[in-house]
C-alpha cells in the first residue's frame, strides 16, 4: 500500500482526530502488513511518538503497550503466566520481531495470530482510546472500529497457562493453536488458526472446571469449535489436531 | 508533512547513515530500503518486499530491522547502519563464510551479515538454537544454511572453530 500523506502526531487525541476525520487514512504501527495491502491510503498516521510502547505493571495488571514490539513482549513477559506469551511469539527472526507491534496484531485480528489465541485464554483486555476497555473476545467478535488500540492488559497472577501450536515447519504458518489458562476468572480454553479468528470454547472450559478429564474437555473443544479448510489443512484434520492440542495444553498447564 | 510538502507530494527527512548526517527527499510512504538503495547504499536490496526474506536488513539505532517494511519518515533522526558502514567486521565474517563454502551466489549475504553482526552485539554465547532463532527469516536459496550456521558460530566464538 502506498501513502499519499504522512502524519506523525505527538498525542493520542491528535492521532485519533486525524484518524476519525480523514477518510481513507490508516494507522501505522509495525507496518509489516502495509506492504501486503493494495491501493493508496490518503494518510498514514504514525503512532511511534505517542508513548504507547513498553510493557509494565499498572493498576494491578501487566500492561502491554500497543507499540511494544514482539521482541519487547518476548523478554518482558517471560516471567509471567508460566512463560506462555513468549511461546506464542512465532519464530520470525530478530528483524521482524523488532518491528511487529502488539497493537497492530490485536487490531489486525488475524486468524493465524498465535498471540491472539494466547491472550484470549489469558482473559486479556483491549484498551481503546475512545472506546474504553473491552474484553478481547468482545473486540474480536465485533465489527472493525475506527479507534486506536493503546494496549492490552492481562492480570499478572495467572498461575496455570499453556500455549501449543501445530506447524508443518517451525517458521511456517500455524495449522491450529490451543491455549488454556486458569485463574480468578475461571478456566478458559481458546482455539486459533481455525483458520478464522481465535475463539473461546465455553463447553470445554466448563467440563474441565467440573473435573472432567482433559481428553473429554478436548473432545468437547473440537466439537464446539468451527474448524474450516484452507490451503494448509482440512477442517477434519484440524478437528483431530484440536483434540490432541487441547488435551496436551490442559495437561501441560496442570489442569 | 508540512504545507509545502503536501503540495509537492514529497517530504524531507534527515537521518544518520553509517554515522554521517544525510537529508533525503522522499515520497510520504517510501520505505527505508528504497530510500537507501536509491541514494547509493546498494548493499540494501529488496527481495520479498514484506519483511519475510531478510535480504534488506539494516540496523536502526543498532537493532536489525527489515528496511523494506519500515517507513523512511519514521526513521527521522535515527542512526541507520548498512553493510557499507561495517565493512571491516563484514569482511571478517565473509572470510569465515567463504571458508565454509557458504558464500555461493551471495545475493542474501548483506542481510545475513548484518544479522550475524547484530547478534554478536546482542547475545552472549548463544546456543545453536538461539542462533537459528535469531537468523530465522534470512532466506538463502543456495547454501542449505549449514555452512552459514557454522560460519556464524565460528564468528561468534571469535573466529575459532
Amino acid at each position: 500500500m502506498k501513502l499519499a500523506g504522512y502524519a506523525r502526531p505527538s498525542s493520542l487525541a491528535e492521532a485519533y482526530a486525524l484518524y476519525r476525520d480523514t477518510p481513507g487514512s490508516v494507522l501505522l504501527g509495525g507496518c509489516t502488513l502495509l506492504n501486503r495491502r493494495e491501493g493508496t491510503a490518503a494518510l498514514g498516521i504514525d503512532l511511534c511518538d505517542l508513548g504507547i510502547g513498553g510493557v509494565y505493571e499498572r493498576d494491578g495488571a501487566l500492561f502491554l503497550g500497543a507499540m511494544a514490539t514482539f521482541s519487547d513482549a518476548e523478554h518482558a513477559c517471560a516471567p509471567y503466566w508460566n512463560g506462555t506469551l513468549p511461546k506464542a511469539i512465532p519464530a520470525l527472526g530478530a528483524p521482524l520481531k523488532n518491528i511487529i507491534t502488539l497493537g497492530g496484531t490485536v487490531a489486525g485480528r488475524l486468524g493465524m495470530s498465535d498471540l491472539l489465541t494466547a491472550l484470549l485464554a489469558l482473559d486479556a483486555r483491549v484498551h481503546l482510546f475512545a472506546g474504553g476497555i473491552l474484553p478481547l473476545e468482545t473486540y474480536l467478535a465485533g465489527p472493525p472500529l475506527r479507534d486506536i488500540v493503546t494496549g492490552v492488559s492481562v492480570r499478572p497472577d495467572i498461575p496455570k497457562a499453556s500455549f501449543l501450536a501445530m506447524r508443518n515447519a517451525r517458521a511456517g504458518p500455524p495449522l491450529l493453536h490451543a491455549a488454556v489458562a486458569a485463574g480468578d476468572f475461571g478456566l478458559r480454553v481458546a482455539i486459533g488458526a481455525r483458520p478464522g479468528r481465535a475463539r473461546l470454547c465455553p463447553r470445554a472450559s466448563e467440563c474441565a472446571v467440573r473435573g472432567g478429564s482433559p481428553r473429554e474437555a478436548a473432545r468437547l473443544a473440537a466439537e464446539e469449535t468451527l474448524l474450516g479448510n484452507d490451503m494448509h489443512a482440512t477442517g477434519e484434520y484440524r478437528r483431530m489436531l484440536c483434540e490432541t492440542l487441547v488435551e496436551r495444553a490442559l495437561l501441560e498447564a496442570g489442569l | 508533512m508540512k504545507e509545502a510538502e503536501r503540495e509537492t507530494g514529497r517530504m524531507k527527512v534527515s537521518l544518520f547513515v553509517n554515522g554521517k548526517a544525510r537529508a533525503f527527499e522522499i515520497a510520504p510512504g517510501e520505505r527505508l530500503a528504497h530510500t537507501l538503495r536509491e541514494n547509493g547504499y546498494v548493499s540494501v536490496k529488496t527481495g520479498c518486499g514484506q519483511g519475510a526474506c531478510g535480504l534488506c536488513v539494516v540496523w536502526a539505532d543498532g537493532k536489525p530491522v527489515p528496511s523494506c517494511s519500515v517507513p523512511t519518515a519514521r526513521m527521522e533522526g535515527k542512526q541507520i547502519t548498512t553493510l557499507e558502514g561495517v565493512e571491516r567486521e563484514a569482511a571478517e565474517y565473509g572470510r569465515l563464510l567463504v571458508g565454509e563454502g557458504a558464500d555461493q551466489c551471495g545475493y542474501c549475504a548483506p542481510g545475513l551479515v548484518m544479522l550475524v553482526l547484530a547478534m554478536k552485539r546482542e547475545l552472549r554465547n548463544p546456543t545453536e538454537e538461539e542462533i537459528k532463532a535469531y537468523l530465522n527469516g534470512n532466506l538463502c536459496r543456495c547454501s542449505g544454511y549449514y555452512g552459514q550456521l557454522r560460519a556464524a558460530a565460528k564468528y561468534l566464538r571469535g573466529g575459532n572453530a
